[in-house]
């Protein structure tokens, strides 16, 4: 089986991936080692004095660095590190950022990333090729704490250095010096992804490197239906769980036209494999070719699904899947409208379209902005069970062209929204859309109603994937409310004003 | 000789028309192993066009830039070409308190006479079109919709005031790549070129791969005499161009040469570097060049003066001695020398009077807000004048202006007009003591015409720096800004128009066929072939006309 894809391919002419020689070798992996063991020496101390002996060593490289002190709305704070690197004679507005994260994304200590970055720093300001300015980053963490530098970037930031146009995260937890291959994250909030000439060009510059190039989730073997179909659907549950699940670090910098990927060396136990500085020239490579772009990533894909480091589905074959899916919620809907020889009243219509957007804002302000009155777990669940109980009351009061009415009006909101939503975030809608397919077919079936019911409710579902997440459900819901708030993810506010509401009606009409 | 003999007898012809030429060089060690090299070159001279009846020529003065300037009644030129960063915070107060330093890019302001704006922009546009051509920048660039009109004492004047009717116009263009080819006009302004005194040091390839760099012309009436200023000042990073002499990639070092700290686990293959502190800094090697013998028409006064502190061993030609030192230029070419057991140690430098930082907020191709940040290290109060001109297709809203407004004691603001004026801002500001004030505004971003995309949208539209003068003279310019503009897919209406051109081909064949033509029966159609034809039109045509 072949299947709907291309082999990707660098679009921009500028970024020349690898055209250049790298020179990240030899005596300086020595210096890596010297980096490595000084801080794994700090590493214990407390946060203030290790960021102090983290900014010394870059201020003797000759570079201004500077801490970062954040908090969060909830009691969480802690301090990062940066230091900037000045284009010699750059005009000072354009910059690229090279983030390592005290730990990675699986709370390992990230002592080789780290190490990388600052002999990195050092080895890159030998170069006068600079157009842009690099800035080199120490987050405490690479989620809040990498979000809540990115955020005060583009706020309250000491020092800024111009508008990022490319982020790097390093990580390089392992405890050996060498590794086997490379992952490539390139998750994006809210279905944001970089742009694809990022990835192109890093595996362009790993195979020239002659390091394997992963993605996440799956194996070599990409000349193999299940290991293609298995990439891209580990790619879109990570695009559905980006900024919900502690992801690699990149999709932090969602939101400000950043394209930016996380680097991870994979496979370091033994005394084989590449060395660390094969690792650094990669990153060396790839910020090279950021450079010498004169403009802001375009050329490329911004939507697209891949399936291999070299194979995508790019959106023009990918949507139309979504659509069909979201599709076929309006199709019912106009069946609904068509099959029914009365007329349904225009007030019904108008009255259910007003509850359902009311029903949708109540869901999302009670979950949300009243979050902490109602924290508890009893109230929350109790709320649910009220409004659904209301739901099935509702039923008996409601005559059958009325509900059908109601059907078909919820119908035609949620295909659109679903509609809408696919050009934006693919997963989501298609995720969304595949699961509560079962409810335009309400009406049709005769068996297994209550079943459907129970398995496209966003608690049952939730739960479901809280326990694939080993998560407990509560927590999840909090994590759903805490990327909403703070990173503006919209999943929460598409379960709660679209999903949410779409069930009620069909705890109403079934 | 000949050329001796010709500088000679031009001096002494000139002598009568008053005029002076200098030139002086200050190498100043800065903290982190910099070194920044500010050139002057000062030429006076009676202003050959208010002579009368005398006999007065161009002599220091260049005959090529006193006709560009009279041509276009310009009263008072200044021009900026600069390229990099200043780090205030760890270098200080630029050379001259900041007066010759520029912002990214190319700026331009000058007092130009004309009857009323209008006609002052007239020949504010001579002069820019005359001035690109001139210094091989894209000074034409600086048309209507980047200049702004400024009130005439908002900027200070070297030169004295008078009653014509001067407009003060200024521009930048903050993209302008400044180059060696901007170099070469301005080296060709001198008296000696740069073949003798310390402009043999201007070498493109020295002077360019610098940390930060600034070329200033400056031309004033001062009675009735013309002053051309033009200053070169560059910072230059001495380690890493020393490295670049040696080998220009930076290649690992060879593993001998590694310098390493000590520590517990250090070991063959262990190093934490350990960059040497002492610097040993020679000026033939920095500049490529030695000095070469002093300029005849300069002065006699010192030439080049060495700012360092008392760690610092400066070396001409034999002379040893340390500290700050001022020496002139002989008939020998002379070296120097300046080194130091610790190179990190070096003069305190001034303290600003105040920095300003200016960045976007916000997110999205909408609209975003312009934050600047004035932070007051004094222990004194300090007031200024901001002033920032902003490109039309950012459209300002005053009254978004928010943050620390007690400090602004008075604004002048001249709104945008869509193609024509760019939009002026102009703050007095007050700063209390030891205290740092942010003020923001909001502005929505325009569309703007599909031709009025430069080839490279994608890259952002550069905004100017903006420029912040004390009243105790320090002037300080912030970064460019890179402004992105929601951009089309350029590629689109390409397709759309191969689409449409195809399908409107396909369309117009049949239309035409279906308009023009009748379907008919064979025969029929046959019958009127014959009958249509060309012989027969010409024999009916024969007929009618002679008739049988």
């Amino acid at each position: 089986m072949a299947g709907q894809f291309r082999g990707t391919y660098v679009s921009e002419n500028a970024l020349l991936p690898h055209q250049a020689s790298t020179h990240f070798r030899e005596s300086e992996w020595h210096i890596v080692r010297g980096f490595r063991s000084e801080i794994r020496d700090f590493k214990d101390l407390p946060e203030r004095e290790r960021n102090a002996r983290l900014m010394g060593l870059f201020d003797e490289i000759g570079l201004k660095s500077a801490s970062h002190d954040w908090q969060t709305s909830t009691t969480e704070g802690s301090q990062n590190v940066y230091s900037i690197l000045h284009a010699p004679r750059g005009s000072h507005n354009e910059a690229i950022v090279l983030v390592a994260p005290w730990t990675n994304m699986d709370g390992e200590f990230n002592d080789g990333g780290m190490a990388l970055l600052v002999s990195l720093a050092r080895y890159l300001k030998k170069w006068s090729i600079w157009h842009k300015n690099l800035i080199f980053v120490v987050p405490s963490n690479p989620h809040s704490a990498l979000r809540a530098w990115v955020g005060a970037y583009h706020t309250s930031l000491k020092y800024t250095a111009g508008s990022v146009e490319g982020a790097v995260v390093l990580d390089f937890a392992s405890t050996s010096e060498r590794f086997d291959h490379v992952e490539v994250y390139y998750d994006g909030l809210n279905g944001q992804l970089p742009n694809l000439d990022l990835i192109n060009t890093l595996v362009k510059v790993a195979d020239a490197e002659y390091v394997r190039c992963d993605l996440p989730g799956s194996g070599p073997s990409y000349h193999l239906y299940g290991q293609r179909l298995q990439t891209m659907a580990a790619g879109i549950f990570r695009q559905i769980v980006a900024g919900i699940k502690p992801g690699a670090g990149c999709e932090m910098f969602s939101g400000w036209r950043i394209d930016a990927i996380t680097l991870r060396a994979v496979g370091s136990d033994g005394e084989t494999g590449h060395d660390i500085t094969t690792f650094g020239r990669l990153v060396e490579s790839v910020v090279r070719s950021i450079n010498n772009l004169l403009e802001h990533f375009h050329q490329s894909f911004f939507f697209y699904l891949l399936l291999g480091p070299r194979f995508f589905v790019s959106i023009g074959t990918y949507l139309p899947c979504a659509m069909l899916v979201s599709n076929s919620f309006l199709i019912m809907a106009i069946h609904i409208f068509a099959s029914k020889r009365r007329s349904f009243s225009r007030e019904t219509i108008g009255l259910t379209s007003m509850t359902l957007g009311a029903v949708g804002l109540a869901s999302l302000m009670l979950s949300s902005f009243f979050v902490n009155a109602i924290s508890s777990t009893t109230w929350r669940l109790g709320l649910f069970a009220a409004a659904t109980s209301g739901c099935i009351s509702a039923r008996k009061l409601l005559g059958n062209d009325t509900k059908q009415a109601i059907y078909g009006t919820a119908l035609t909101l949620y295909g659109f929204s679903l509609t809408t939503l696919s050009m934006f975030n693919f997963s989501l809608a298609f995720g969304l859309g595949f699961i509560t397919i079962p409810l335009a077919w309400l009406r049709r079936v005769k068996f297994a109603r209550s079943l459907i019911i129970l398995l496209t409710c966003p608690v049952t579902v939730l739960g479901i994937a809280a326990w694939v997440m080993d998560i407990p459900l509560l927590d999840l819901i909090d994590s759903l409310i805490y990327a909403h708030k703070v990173l503006s993810v919209w999943t929460w506010q598409v379960i709660t004003q679209i999903w949410l509401p779409m069930w009620f009606v069909g705890v109403i009409i079934y | 000789m000949l050329a001796w003999l010709l500088v000679l007898a031009s001096g002494i012809l000139a002598s009568t028309n008053g005029e002076s030429y200098h030139e002086d060089l200050v190498l100043r060690p800065l903290p982190k192993n910099k070194l920044l090299s500010s050139f002057r070159f000062v030429a006076e001279q009676r202003d050959p066009q208010l002579a009368s009846g005398e006999l007065t020529e161009y002599t220091t003065f260049p005959r090529s830039l006193g006709q560009i300037m009279s041509r276009a009644s310009t009263h008072e030129l200044h021009l900026r070409f600069s390229q990099g960063w200043w780090d205030a915070e760890s270098w200080g107060v630029p050379p001259a308190n900041g007066t010759y330093a520029g912002g990214v890019g190319v700026e331009m302001w000058a007092w130009v006479a004309g009857e009323d704006l209008a006609d002052a922009q007239a020949n504010w546009h001579r002069l820019a079109h005359s001035l690109s051509g001139f210094f091989c920048a894209s000074l034409n660039f600086l048309d209507q919709t980047v200049t702004t009109h400024l009130e005439s004492d908002a900027l200070p004047r070297s030169g004295d005031s008078s009653d014509e009717n001067l407009y003060l116009l200024r521009g930048a263009l903050p993209a302008e790549p400044v180059c060696t080819e901007n170099l070469t006009p301005f080296i060709k302004l001198l008296p000696c070129k740069s073949r003798a005194g310390i402009a043999s040091l201007l070498d493109g390839h020295q002077l360019f791969d610098s940390q930060w760099q600034t070329m200033s012309v400056d031309v004033d009436h001062i009675g009735d005499r013309l002053r051309l200023t033009q200053v070169v000042s560059n910072v230059i990073d001495v380690p890493h161009m020393q490295r670049r002499r040696r080998d220009p990639l930076p290649r690992p070092e060879p593993y001998a040469d590694l310098i390493c700290k000590e520590r517990e686990w250090s070991a063959d293959y262990i190093c934490l570097p350990d960059d040497p502190r002492s610097a040993n800094w020679v000026i033939s090697e920095i500049f490529d060049k030695e000095l070469a013998p002093a300029c005849p028409l300069a002065g006699d006064g010192p030439h080049v003066f060495v700012e360092a502190s008392d760690n610092w061993t400066v070396k001409v030609g034999g002379n040893v001695t340390s500290g700050s030192v001022s020496f002139s230029l002989g008939s020998e070419p002379v070296d120097l020398v300046l080194s130091s057991e610790d190179g990190l140690v070096v003069l305190e430098n001034k303290v600003p009077d105040v920095f300003v930082d200016r960045s976007f907020t916000g997110y999205g191709q909408q609209s975003g807000g312009l934050r600047t940040v004035f932070t007051n290290p004094h222990d004194v109060e300090v007031s200024l004048v901001y002033i920032e001109n902003l490109p039309w297709y950012m459209r300002l809203y005053l009254h978004t202006m928010s943050g620390d407004l007690d400090i602004v004691e008075d604004i002048s603001y001249t709104s945008a007009e869509d193609r024509t004026r760019p939009s002026k801002v102009q703050l007095h500001i007050r700063l209390p003591p030891l205290s740092q004030s942010s003020i923001e505004y909001k502005f929505d971003k325009s569309l703007l015409y599909i031709e009025e995309y430069p080839p490279d949208a994608n890259h952002g539209f550069e905004v100017p720096p903006a420029l912040a003068l004390t009243s105790t003279g320090y002037s300080t310019r912030t970064t460019s800004l890179l402004l992105s503009l929601a951009v089309p897919d350029f590629s689109m209406p390409y397709n759309v128009i191969i689409l449409t051109c195809t399908t409107m081909a396909m369309f117009l064949g049949s239309f035409v066929n279906l308009i023009v033509k009748k379907v008919v029966p064979e025969p029929l159609g046959e019958k009127i072939l014959v009958e249509s034809s060309l012989k027969r039109r010409i024999q009916a045509f024969k007929t009618k006309l002679i008739g049988n």
